[in-house]
């Protein structure tokens, strides 16, 4: 299992279709790390259901990505998505003593803080 | 049937290792072309951040709670902070992944077995019967007194010869083949991701630095 970080283009930037993507992510276990003023999402996923993402009729365009730490906003990224992923684990029940998770789908699974 | 050692040399080796290669080759390039396009997806996006918050602690007012002589330093805290900095996704620090084929493996498997089987069956047998009839007659009177007699031998001889053979000849191939290719992250080609260029104009002359 080795998750890596994605781009993720949607066919269209509509709110129903990036929630779906995301419950596409959110089902196989990954996390959306953030939105983009354009609608992409910067997920990150088990690189196991890279090709289920990418024949998804509703993503345009999926490639890997990867965070360069001595990027100018690499800091402030990183703790952007530390943000995201904790809170979309606590909102799926994640247990840290036992590393799993209650549910997948709760209401509010998808917390995510936006970026301006 | 050609030997085995021909059907061996007789494996599309040259194919196989050119089929392999060109799928390695359009592979490499779509995947190339992908973080090409995601390196230039990245370097549209554009992401704001605060890098910097002030906090600026000065002297307070020096307060005496009630029913206490004993006067209390207090502070006064101001918050503010630095105009946000728009930077594209790249500038911040996303950058696409490249991929690159590191190892390709073709494994070819085959194995051969021939069996001939040749089993001849002879038989040869002979019979002999002989048998020997004897016929006696007497006869007897008064001016006459005589006999005869007869002595009947017959003998058989037949013999046979059964000739039997087969030849069985069995053949079996089995094959299998195995392409393994090991892909793994690499660094971006230098050529390949936008260099940042920086003006600062606030220096005369203006610097300017490459990263």
């Amino acid at each position: 299992m080795t998750v890596q970080m994605f781009f993720v283009r949607p066919t269209s930037a509509d709110d129903s279709t990036l929630e779906s993507i995301a419950d596409i992510v959110a089902l196989r276990g990954g996390f959306v790390l953030m939105t983009t003023s354009d609608g992409s999402l910067i997920v990150a996923i088990d690189d196991e259901y890279a090709d289920a993402l990418r024949n998804s009729s509703l993503v345009d365009f999926a490639s890997g990505v990867t965070l360069d730490l001595e990027g100018a906003a690499a800091e402030p990224l990183r703790r952007l998505f530390a943000t995201n992923i904790a809170t979309q684990l606590a909102a799926r029940g994640w247990r840290p003593e036992t590393g799993e998770v209650e549910d997948r789908f709760p209401p509010g699974y998808r917390p995510l803080r936006w970026t301006s | 049937m050609a030997s085995i050692g021909q059907q061996l040399l007789d494996v599309p080796f040259p194919d196989m290792v050119f089929k392999l290669a060109n799928a390695i080759a359009q592979g490499q390039r779509r995947l190339d072309r992908a973080s090409l396009e995601t390196a230039r997806a990245l370097a549209k996006l554009k992401v704001s951040v605060i890098p910097e918050l002030y906090e600026v602690i000065e002297p307070g007012d020096v307060k005496t709670p009630n029913g206490s002589s004993v006067p209390v330093t207090g502070v006064k805290v101001t918050m503010d902070f630095a105009d946000p900095v728009s930077y594209t996704l790249l500038q911040a620090g996303l950058t696409p992944t490249f991929y690159q084929f590191t190892e390709s493996i073709i494994e070819v498997k085959i194995s051969i077995s021939q069996r001939t089987e040749v089993s001849t069956e002879f038989e040869i047998g002979a019979d002999f019967e002989t048998s020997t009839e004897v016929q006696a007659e007497a006869k007897a009177n008064f001016f006459f007194f005589g006999g005869s007699s007869k002595v009947t031998t017959s003998s058989t001889f037949s013999s046979h010869v059964n000739y039997e053979t087969s030849t069985k000849y069995t053949y079996s191939a089995e094959g299998s083949s195995l392409l393994r290719t090991t892909l793994k992250p690499v660094p971006p080609p230098p050529r390949l991701v936008p260099r940042v260029v920086t003006i600062n104009a606030l220096k005369s002359p203006p610097e300017i630095t490459v990263s």
